[in-house]
This record gives structure tokens, C-alpha cells and sequence, in this order.
């Protein structure tokens, strides 16, 4: 019977998490589902898309992000002012407790400037958060198709 | 004149046009977006919008020569943006192409275009790479530096460069600002609909089936 109700628990758990999303933790922080588009040929931009959640007491804050494929990387928010879509670097991003920032398409997101080699669809870049308070993250960051609107492949 | 002023009178001439045709979009699109709101049902053109659209001239992403002549007689769909934007310009070609796979049959009445305003780096054979990843009909347009000034005043587009704080001048990873709209223009060059970037595919579809049926 135990064994039955965690049997049940774990399938349920799993049904609750249908794509299995890849999950990195640090201290009180996760960091879910990175996903990156593939570049054509001779692109020098990309991006990253995650979610980061502070489970903890206290604020903590994305300070700078680093990968081996980019020059730099830098944390953006498109948004639309007056019929105008900007794109303006936001420097450190703050992680206040007991709640989640989503970066997604539209919005915030990792940007990758002078990218080094195209990334490839089916692949994956590593990327390394560092936070004021956790430390350093390394992420396994997927790479979907050119124009993904949300992670598809199951991590 | 020299260049340096031609440079100028193109950015302030931009700026001005945009100015004053963007209030006019701006209406348009909020009011497409939103007819509940506005209590009036239906489609109203606006005496506003009607400056959107005109001549230009224009390279295709194969090195072409293409006016606004050589897209009479099919409906336009274009979207102005730059190749090296890879959040907000890859998911309005995205959303591009899912319509004109909704649209079936009818798509083949659609010409769907990518006019980029940084021909600085967007050169024809940058844009065909980056299109070949999007719909196969995809047109890129771009040009010299007054060809793409002079198809964005028509169009009442608007972008800058955004001053790089790294290295002003040289940084070959510059951003741009730019109108985010998709315009569907009708056989005679005639503006129909604006759509805001982040639309769902399936409202895009929706107003390209009526305007088609018109």
C-alpha cells in the first residue's frame, strides 16, 4: 500500500512536469529549463531564455553571466515604448524571495553578443550565472529552432 | 552637402516622418487590437494610415533590384527588423510563417517580406542566410543606408542605433531601436492592417482571410 502511494506520487509528479525540465540549483535558487535558438551561418547574437527561483528568506542577485560561445553576455529586456521595441541591457537582476523571474521571448533575456560559432539546433551551450549571495551556476543551456517560442525537446 | 549631413538630414527626416505618422499607427493598431474597448464593431480604415505604404526601391536577398512595383497585384506582408536581434525579430518571422502555414491555399496570394534597417550589416547574403531558416518564400529587402531611410519613412518605421557603452564607434555588436509592427498591404500597395509584435498567429490569420475576401 506504501508502496502503491508513492508509486502514485511519483507518477503524479512526474504528470505535473510533462516536458522533465532540466533543473540546476545553488543554495535557495533553481534555475529552470534554459533554452537557447539556433543562429544562422554568420550571426554574432543569440540568446537565452530560463527561469530562476528564489525559494530562500533573502534576496539575492544575478550579478553577470559568462559562456565560452560569446564575447559577453548580458541580461536584456525588450519592451515596447511608444510603438518602439527597445532593447536595453538591465545590469544585475534581482531575485526577490519566495518568487520566480521568467526571462522569455519578449521580454528578459540572456543576450549573447559577438557570438563565436553558430549555435546548432539539437545542441547545447554551458553558461555560467554568478550570483551576489549563491555563487556561481554552470546551466547545460538547450538550443530549439531558430524562431522557438518555448522549449520543446524534453532535457 | 557632405556625407556626414546627408547622414543627418536622413536620421532627422526619419525621426520627423516617424513623429508624425506614429500617433496615426498607433490609433490604428490599438484599434484593431482592441474593438471591444473602442464599443465600434467592424473594420475601420482610418484617414490616417492611408500614408502608410508607397514607392521604394529596394536590393531582394538574392542582390535583385525590387520596387514596389514588382509586388502589385499580391498582398504584402512586412516586418522591419535586423538579423542581429535575436528576441523580438525571430519570433515575428516565426509567427510570419506559422500564419502562411495556416493560411493554405491562400498564402500563395501572400508575398511575406523582411526589410531590414541595418543594411550595414544585413547585406543580401546575410539576410538569405537568415531567412532560409524561416518561411521558403520569405523576401529580404535591403539597400543603401537612403534606400532603407527612404522605405521606413514610407512605411512610417522608425529606428535608431542604440550608443554602444563599450566601444562607441567601432562595436560591431550594436542594437537598434525600431518600430515593431508587421503591415498587410493589399494588391495596389494599399495599407490594410497593422499588426503589434507578440501577436498570436491566429489573429494575423483571421485578419489576412477577411482582408483577402474583401
Amino acid at each position: 500500500m506504501r508502496f502503491l502511494s508513492l508509486a502514485l506520487v511519483a507518477m503524479l509528479s512526474l504528470a505535473a512536469h510533462p516536458a522533465a525540465a532540466s533543473e540546476f540549483k545553488i543554495g535557495s535558487l533553481t534555475v529552470e529549463t534554459p533554452w537557447s535558438r539556433a543562429t544562422p551561418g554568420k550571426a554574432r547574437s543569440g540568446v537565452v531564455y530560463l527561469t530562476i527561483s528564489n525559494q530562500g528568506n533573502a534576496p539575492d542577485k544575478l550579478m553577470s553571466i559568462s559562456t565560452s560561445v560569446a564575447k559577453r553576455a548580458e541580461i536584456h529586456r525588450s519592451q515596447m515604448k511608444d510603438g518602439m521595441m527597445t532593447m536595453d541591457s538591465i545590469g544585475a537582476l534581482t531575485l526577490r524571495p519566495s518568487s520566480s523571474v521568467l526571462l522569455r521571448p519578449g521580454g528578459l533575456h540572456v543576450m549573447l553578443m559577438g557570438l563565436l560559432a553558430p549555435l546548432k539546433r539539437g545542441g547545447s551551450i554551458d553558461m555560467t550565472l554568478k550570483f551576489e549571495k549563491a555563487g556561481s551556476l554552470t546551466v547545460k543551456v538547450a538550443i530549439e529552432k531558430i524562431g522557438a517560442s518555448a522549449p520543446t525537446r524534453p532535457h | 552637402m557632405s556625407g556626414r549631413k546627408v547622414g543627418i538630414g536622413i536620421t532627422i527626416s526619419v525621426v520627423a516622418v516617424a513623429a508624425l505618422i506614429g500617433a496615426g499607427i498607433r490609433y490604428a493598431v490599438d484599434f484593431q487590437q482592441k474593438p471591444a474597448q473602442s464599443g465600434i464593431s467592424g473594420t475601420v480604415k482610418s484617414s490616417g494610415i492611408a500614408r502608410i505604404g508607397g514607392a521604394f526601391s529596394m536590393a531582394d536577398h538574392k542582390g535583385r533590384q525590387v520596387t514596389d512595383r514588382d509586388f502589385l497585384g499580391k498582398f504584402m506582408l512586412i516586418s522591419f527588423g535586423y538579423t542581429y536581434c535575436p528576441d523580438i525579430c525571430p519570433t515575428e518571422l516565426q509567427t510570419m510563417s506559422e500564419a502562411l502555414d495556416a493560411l493554405g491555399e491562400q498564402a500563395d496570394k501572400v508575398q511575406p517580406v523582411f526589410a531590414t534597417i541595418d543594411p550595414e550589416r544585413d547585406t543580401a547574403a546575410v539576410l538569405a542566410d537568415y531567412l532560409s531558416n524561416f518561411h521558403p518564400r520569405f523576401m529580404g529587402l535591403t539597400g543603401t543606408a537612403t534606400q532603407v531611410a527612404d522605405i521606413a519613412r514610407t512605411f512610417g518605421v522608425y529606428y535608431s542605433k542604440v550608443k554602444s557603452q563599450n566601444a562607441p564607434g567601432q562595436d560591431k555588436d550594436y542594437l537598434m531601436n525600431h518600430s515593431a509592427y508587421m503591415f498587410l498591404m493589399d494588391g495596389n500597395g494599399k495599407f490594410r492592417a497593422a499588426f503589434r509584435a507578440g501577436i498570436a498567429h491566429d489573429g494575423m490569420v483571421r485578419r489576412i482571410r477577411d482582408e483577402l475576401a474583401k
